[in-house]
């Protein structure tokens, strides 16, 4: 176990350090930096420009700031941000945290739509209500999250108005939260996430949906289920022992793998609901040019990936027994 | 993105592909959704292509006196309202009147009526930007300038949105078709060349995969969407965009590509193919890519939705089509920037995104049925 | 017994040397006669606040900028713009022919951990801005003309500004706000710039922070929401007109809702008190709410117009292309372009008819200077005129394709540049494009990344990569309302003609350089509006930027506060309310 985490470390410096030389670059290519709208602010001198540019660096050539960079990094230091005047991962941390809470949210609530409509499709395949799931599944998976978002938060809007009902409407807590108690805190969160959490769920509940009715189909032809069958095992069983467990076994292998993608993947809601979570201020970042900042979620990001697919390799392991970790 | 991607290769038999082609057919026949989708797709592909012909007016005309801004969809008579008897269709011409009280910028409809016609000259155009032409399916004609039919109302600056959902068209579905297709090339070849060279090459390619996958998506495109000049052509900068789509995308398949080929490259017939002496060309095109048909068809009817979603977030974010050019992402992204103004004032410019809505669930009935009909596993 | 009276007389002696500043009862519309003290204002706020330091805050809306509400040296009074004596115990005593001032401050006031207020805070404030290692953005506001202001101590509650030249906005620089010396000195002390800038980032805990003004931090979670408390000690030298302490308010929160729709629906939906209307949409939406029932609000729409302006540049300055640059410098040309901007279509269109048309630097919510202005020419849309001055140029003829072309044939064409994800200015961009098509004048808008364009506009040299810019300027005075780096020749946003020595190129723009430093120095208000008016005609005349139309400025708020302006105070300058006067009904 422990040889194969080291190999997979050492693996995976080249990805890390491409990573980081990819985006780093590719920030420097852009035309202007995080400076450049202070040249249109009508209170800002030339000598001024010319002293923040020292201050941030941003008057050497871009190698030098990489290999600074780069240098820092490896001591844990991820750099300033030039908005926040801040350690970047200090600032980076909450926000990839409260994204993850509203990720797993969404990924809980995602599982347990898609894995019975899944199986259900698998069951009674072609049936008119395989394909009635099929088409209300695919026509919500072709809104644009930010279109469906503003759709659902115009209902909450009137919904409110007609029931009086305290719903909220974005955000992540409300406006007593300080002064509730940690159970109530807990609460006023989960309420805060559950809209948004629900609405992501929802408009993509197709893909698995589809992959499980998939593999259940593929399993249940399988030698073995059939063998089962014969053998008189109840329907009940057949689908959900021998069924079932055999076909999400490429699923639960993936979930490490989902870790930067889900991050990333509720961006458009995070926007739409005003949720604090990493991508509104990775925009801002990407807006302003705040190059550490991005840099470092970059970073970040790859390191989880890389983390994602140990867990993955873990996984598979443990769940199916022909699989080992060497 | 969001699609339903098998997640391994298919396995198919190449020697007998012609009449397996001919089996996945007759299975595709006896899926009626999938039948629905594929057609319906046909048929918003002919409207694309014709869009100039279809659509009744230019696609950046308006008026600055004459002020059509959000002009509500007018509906179309066709009785006389004095005789009662039937007549030429027509829609009156509406004036228009900022109502202080509410706000609402008020479009009533006048005692003036134009009169539709079909086939008439107006706007001119050239179809695939080749053949030149002045006729549409139908319109007010030229007599009235002020005199127009609005079928799905006007947009923020008072130009016809139908015709600009139709011209929109051609943008949003071959932009994902384009990029699914660039992506694919450029995967099968990476994904071969890692399986084939392996060393270094597989290496780096693997490792670049991994990068590309490390970084979310949606940022690693605005980012390089902004090293590219914006001041550029318009189209140029839709080719561009294009480019960026297929360049994240193809890591995936890349990676399929070479585990399928490593384990085909131990299979007789490759061996037998090289004992007789062919290049190593000759037998990657020849014997082993060929073994990954079927899996190709499948994945590229079900990533083109995801990168039609992928380009209207895009829009969203205001990197997308640039004027006069639109796509139908970027005329919901017009629509959401009203806020809700565009669902209790003008519910009409949401239309392009239920374009957008409806073309995704044709590709993903499409997909799915292909899917299912190339699978043995899964035939009825 | 005797004891207990003579420190109740003491306190009473010291409350009366620190006379407190009373707010006139006529900056409010709604008098607060019961005493209603307590609750919290509710705002909203588009992005994330950065930071809590003062010396290295560069936004808009910040955390520094809602606690130095409430501080310096003199404040505007909203109902004739003149200045009163704030954090000063009096008007200054002027000497050295208007260039040294000499302030008393006012006794008795305190930062919110109870320290006093005095001198050191206001020396040490100035020290560390002009610190160019910090980087502060107010850096510039402590120089005239590159020459530095400077302020001594005379004594604990007496300070000296001496200005390198006269300036009407002395004022207004004087009234900076003072932050704690024990805190930001004693940092600076001993660590000098670097020791500054680690101090209140976002992760000091609020206990810490000390405030001037009215509002101090009490809570903040990044991303969502900024809690600020009042300042106990704030009250004792803020009064309303019946003598009670200010602001009546407990609590002030700012909201992160991440952009414009989100705020509305949050304002609509009653969990904020106010919000910022763009447009006859929000305004269509807001009304409708209130009529539907579902929310008690006070709307009202055209206070005023916006403090902003939307313009067109021509870059004068194109060694590589002599016919656009001959053109580009040729009065007729502009005055032509100016004839093509339909400001009317850009209103109704653009602004969903609720603007104002606009044809000086001056933002028409400066009236006094605009009214003297009155007689200087403006170029209205007419289209037949400006084919008219095309014509003298020598465009007479017209192509196959009805663009105008010159004698060699070379059509009348140029590029037009905006910032892309700007939906108004592309608008505006549009119409003056396509309305160009009508005389024949073929202009290329393209909408470009905001760096990259402003890179360009604000680039010096013989041969600037631009031909037509649009873009818009917020912010400026209402005591002398044009720009310092805009109207003057040489400087950063005289956008059209900025070559590398930095000279004048017509008479005019000599002229206009010489009225800016000379209404500059003028500090009798009458005197220098006329001088403005000079300046304007000469603009007028020389057209080297065509202004076109700005947004209107409406307010909108809901019915459970109270304390807002007078109908005729509010702008958009001074806003819709001051937070003192502000009271949960």
């Amino acid at each position: 176990m422990i040889p194969f985490l080291l190999r997979r470390l050492v693996q995976s410096i080249p990805t890390l350090l491409l990573a980081s030389l990819l985006i780093f670059f590719v920030i420097q290519l852009a035309p202007g930096d995080f400076l450049t709208p202070a040249k249109l602010n009508p209170n800002i001198s030339s000598e001024q420009l010319a002293a923040l540019e020292r201050n941030f660096g941003l008057d050497r050539p871009a190698w030098q700031q990489y290999l600074f960079w780069m240098g820092n990094m490896f001591q844990g230091n991820f750099g300033l941000s030039f908005q926040y005047q801040q350690p970047v991962l200090d600032i980076i941390w909450p926000r990839i945290l409260n994204s993850l809470y509203l990720a797993l949210m969404s990924l809980i609530l995602f599982y347990s739509i898609a894995i019975p409509l899944g199986v259900y499709g698998a069951v009674r395949q072609n049936s008119p209500g395989d394909n009635a799931v099929n088409i209300v599944l695919y026509f919500l998976l072709g809104f644009p999250s930010f279109f469906l978002a503003l759709i659902v938060i115009y209902f909450i809007l009137q919904l409110r108005n007609a029931t009086g009902l305290d719903i909220p409407i974005g955000g992540m807590t409300s406006n007593n939260f300080e002064e509730l108690s940690p159970f109530g805190q807990l609460l006023d969160i989960l309420k805060h996430l559950i809209i948004p959490a629900l609405v992501l769920a929802i408009s993509d509940a197709a893909g698995l949906t589809r992959v499980i009715r998939g593999q259940m189909l593929e399993v249940m032809r399988s030698d073995y289920v059939r063998t089962a069958r014969a053998k008189g095992v109840s329907e009940h069983t057949a689908i959900w022992k021998h069924t079932f467990r055999n076909a999400i076994l490429p699923i639960v292998a993936g979930i490490g793998s989902l870790l930067p993608a889900l991050i990333s993947g509720v961006g458009f809601l995070e926007v739409v609901f005003a949720y604090p979570g990493i991508t509104p201020m990775l925009l801002t970042a990407i807006g302003t040019q705040d190059l550490y900042l991005i840099a470092g979620f970059t970073v970040i990001t790859t390191v989880l990936l890389i983390i994602g697919n140990v867990i993955s390799d873990i996984l598979l392991a443990v769940v199916d027994p022909r699989v080992k970790v060497s | 993105m969001t699609t339903t991607l098998p997640d391994r290769p298919l396995k198919s038999a190449p020697a007998r592909s012609q009449s397996q082609f001919g089996v996945a057919w007759s299975q595709f026949r006896k899926n009626r959704l999938a039948k629905i989708g594929g057609f319906m797709l046909i048929l918003l592909y002919t409207l694309a292509l014709f869009a100039p012909f279809i659509a009744p007016d230019g696609l950046s005309n308006y008026s600055t006196s004459n002020i059509t801004r959000f002009h509500p969809p007018t509906p179309i008579s066709i009785r006389d309202p004095q005789t009662g008897g039937l007549t030429r269709p027509f829609v009156y011409q509406y004036g228009q009147k900022l109502n202080m009280d509410t706000f609402v910028n008020e479009y009533k409809p006048t005692t003036t009526r134009c009169p539709i016609y079909f086939g008439v000259r107006g706007d001119e155009y050239r179809v695939l930007g080749l053949f030149p032409g002045t006729l549409h399916l139908f319109g007010t004609g030229t007599e009235n300038p002020n005199c127009k039919v609005y079928l799905f109302g006007g947009e923020a600056l008072g130009r016809d949105l139908f015709t600009r959902t139709i011209y929109a068209s051609q943008i949003s579905l071959t932009i994902g078709v384009g990029a699914v297709l660039i992506s694919t090339v450029i995967g099968l070849l990476m994904g071969a060349m890692a399986a084939f060279f392996g060393g270094v090459a597989d290496t780096l390619i693997m490792r670049l995969v991994e990068v590309l996958a490390a970084i979310p998506s949606l940022f690693l495109l605005i980012l390089l969407r902004s090293v590219f000049p914006q001041d550029i052509n318009p189209i140029f900068a839709l080719y561009m965009i294009l480019g960026l789509l297929a360049f994240i995308g193809w890591g995936g398949l890349a990676r399929v590509v070479r585990g399928q080929m490593l384990s085909v490259r131990e299979q007789d017939f490759v061996s037998a193919a090289q004992a007789l002496g062919a290049g190593n060309g000759r037998i990657m095109w020849r014997h082993m890519l060929p073994t990954m048909t079927t899996y190709i068809i499948v994945t590229l009817s079900l990533s083109i939705p995801g990168y039609i979603l992928l380009e209207s977030g895009l829009s969203f974010l205001g990197i997308g089509a640039v004027e006069p050019y639109v796509s139908w992402g970027g005329l919901l992204s017009q629509a959401q920037e009203g806020g809700f103004a565009s669902i209790t004032q003008r519910p009409w410019v949401l239309i392009p995104g239920f374009f957008i809505v409806f073309t995704v669930m044709c590709y993903q009935l499409l997909g799915d049925g292909l899917r299912d009909a190339f699978d043995p596993r899964k035939r009825q | 017994m005797k004891k207990a009276l003579f420190v109740a007389l003491a306190l009473a002696a010291t409350s009366a040397s620190a006379a407190p500043f009373v707010y006139p009862a006529a900056w409010t519309a709604e008098q607060n006669t019961a005493n209603k003290r307590g609750g919290e204002l509710r705002l909203g706020v588009l992005s994330d606040f950065k930071t809590i330091n003062p010396f290295t805050s560069a936004e808009a809306d910040s955390i520094p900028g809602t606690m130095d509400n409430g501080t310096g040296l003199f404040t505007q009074d909203p109902r004739n713009d003149e200045f009163l004596p704030y954090m000063a115990d009096a008007k200054p005593v002027v000497s050295n022919s208007g260039k040294r001032f000499v302030v008393k401050i006012r006794q008795g006031m305190k930062f919110s951990d109870g320290q006093a207020i005095t001198a050191d805070d206001w020396i040490t404030t100035w020290k560390i801005h002009t610190d160019d290692k910090v980087g502060s953005n107010s850096y510039d506001s402590f120089f005239l003309n590159d020459k530095p202001i400077t302020i001594k101590k005379l004594d604990n509650y007496t300070l000296q500004f001496d200005f390198p030249q006269v300036s009407s906005g002395a004022y207004e620089r004087m009234s900076f706000a003072p932050w704690p010396d024990h805190v930001f000195g004693k940092a600076y002390r001993e660590g000098g710039a670097e020791a500054v800038k680690k101090l209140w980032t976002l992760g000091t805990p609020a206990s810490q922070i000390v405030s001037p003004g009215m509002w101090v931090l009490e809570s903040f979670r990044a991303g969502e929401r900024s809690v600020f408390a009042k300042n106990p000690n704030w009250g004792d030298w803020n009064k309303d007109s019946r003598g009670n302490a200010l602001p009546y308010l407990d609590k002030l929160s700012y909201r992160v809702t991440g952009d414009a729709n989100a705020s509305l629906a949050a304002f609509l939906a009653g969990q904020i008190d106010t919000v910022g209307m763009r447009n006859a949409d929000d305004l269509a939406q807001t009304k409708r709410a209130i009529d539907g029932g579902s929310l008690k609000a006070t709307l009202i729409p055209n206070v005023s117009p916006q403090a902003q302006s939307s313009w067109m540049t021509f870059n004068w300055n194109k060694a590589s292309n002599p016919t656009l640059q001959k053109l580009f410098r040729d009065v007729r040309f502009r005055r032509a372009m100016s004839h093509i901007a339909n400001r009317k279509a850009m209103v109704d269109l653009a602004l969903g008819g609720l603007g104002t048309e606009t044809y000086f630097s001056v933002y028409p919510i400066f009236s006094q200077q605009i009214a003297a202005g009155a007689s200087a020419p403006k170029y209205s849309y007419n289209l037949a005129q400006a084919s008219k001055l095309l014509a003298q140029i020598g465009y007479t003829k017209k192509n196959a394709q009805g663009y105008l072309v010159d004698k060699a044939g070379k059509v009348l064409e140029f590029n037009l540049s905006t910032n892309a994800g700007n939906t108004t200015r592309e608008q505006l961009g549009r119409i003056f494009a396509d309305e160009a098509k009508k005389v024949g004048v073929k202009v290329n808008f393209t909408p470009i990344d905001f760096n990259n364009l402003v890179g360009q506009l604000t680039s010096k040299g013989e041969d600037r990569p631009f031909d037509a810019i649009l873009l818009g300027l917020s912010g400026g005075s209402n005591v002398w309302s044009f720009g310092a780096n805009v109207t003057p020749c040489g400087t950063n946003l005289h956008s059209y003609n900025n070559p590398t020595n930095g000279k004048c190129l017509t008479a005019q723009e000599s002229l206009m350089t010489k009225l800016y430093y000379q209404g500059d120095a003028e500090l009798d208000d009458a005197k220098r509006r006329a001088i403005g008016g000079q300046l304007m005609k000469a603009e007028g005349e020389l057209q080297p930027v065509i202004y076109l139309v700005g947004g209107n400025y409406h307010v909108a708020y809901n019915e459970r506060i109270g304390g807002e302006y007078p109908r005729a105070l509010m702008n958009a300058y001074y806003l819709q309310r001051d937070q003192a006067l502000t009271f949960v009904k």
